[in-house]
């Protein structure tokens, strides 16, 4: 039997989009997330330092 | 800490419009395929994640080797943060191909040597952080870090080479392909130039990512020694 067009794969594709942005998501938000972590200890040892200077 | 040079802030945001274009030629400019559907569509970003994770993996073996010539930290933080980069491409490479294999092969997953290989790699690199964090001394982990990212680069030739000296169901985008190989399709001008040009925006991306990252790191030693600074005061 001869194949009528392509086949109906679209839910395939949306999941397979959404497992390349999602990753790429995961990484951009942890890497966003510790450079914040890290300017608030930042700033938190600036704090200190000047506490420990007075 | 230095402020975001102004190369860096322009090519985040024209790796990110770039990004955007690319996304949309896949949807709207690449013609669907005639027999896979609209699936075949997660191609170019899933080859493209692929070269992404080989290429930060080849640059952290390559930072490696700088490192043990010239044994400073800061090509430590290059191979770390290209790891980091690589396992996220190519656990997206990784995942989008059993998304597409569902519908093609019928199944999510199967022992062929490309995906026995692949996730051997990701699993590789995932040994990498987690024996980085178990040593304390930092230029001790920078040199293992080194070493390691050295002969666990010996996974990516691996990786690209199997499904062309093994028998595999997995088709070659580049080269020949396996008479077994299911999925295989010939691409039309639109198709590879979308193709090409989801390498190019992947491979800026991992860029403009990977500068990030390492200015993160520096940030991240920067209030280590500031802690040890204060703690010894």
């Amino acid at each position: 039997m001869a194949l009528e067009g392509p086949a109906q794969t679209f839910n395939y594709m949306l999941l397979g989009y959404g497992v390349i942005l999602g990753c790429i998501a995961v990484l951009l938000i942890s890497m966003l997330a510790r450079y914040r972590s890290l300017q608030r200890d930042l700033h938190m040892l600036d704090e200190l330092e000047t506490q420990s200077k007075r | 800490m230095q402020p975001i040079p102004r190369t860096l802030r322009v090519l985040t945001w024209v790796s990110a419009a770039l990004f955007a274009v690319a996304l949309l030629m896949t949807l709207f400019y690449a013609p669907r395929e005639a027999v896979m559907g609209d699936v075949q569509r997660v191609f170019y970003f899933h080859v493209a994640s692929g070269w992404v994770g080989a290429l930060a993996f080849l640059v952290a073996a390559v930072a490696g080797v700088i490192y043990l010539l010239r044994g400073s930290r800061r090509w430590d933080a290059v191979g770390l943060a290209s790891v980091e980069i690589g396992l996220a491409f190519t656990l997206a490479n990784l995942i989008s191909g059993s998304v597409w294999a569902r519908p093609i092969w019928n199944t999510w997953w199967t022992w062929d040597p490309r995906l026995v290989t692949a996730s051997v790699m990701e699993l590789v690199y995932i040994a990498y952080l987690l024996l980085r964090q178990g040593i304390e001394d930092p230029d001790r982990r920078a040199r293992f870090g080194a070493v390691y990212a050295i002969i666990g680069f010996l996974s990516v030739p691996l990786t690209f080479l199997s499904i062309r000296i093994f028998r595999t169901i997995h088709p070659v985008v580049v080269g020949n392909n396996d008479p077994t190989a299911q999925g295989t399709f010939d691409m039309s001008p639109p198709m590879l130039q979308t193709f090409l040009f989801s390498l190019f925006v992947f491979t800026l991306l991992y860029i403009v990512l990977l500068w990030h990252r390492v200015r993160m790191q520096a940030l991240a030693e920067a209030v280590e020694q500031r802690k040890m600074k204060l703690l010894s005061a």
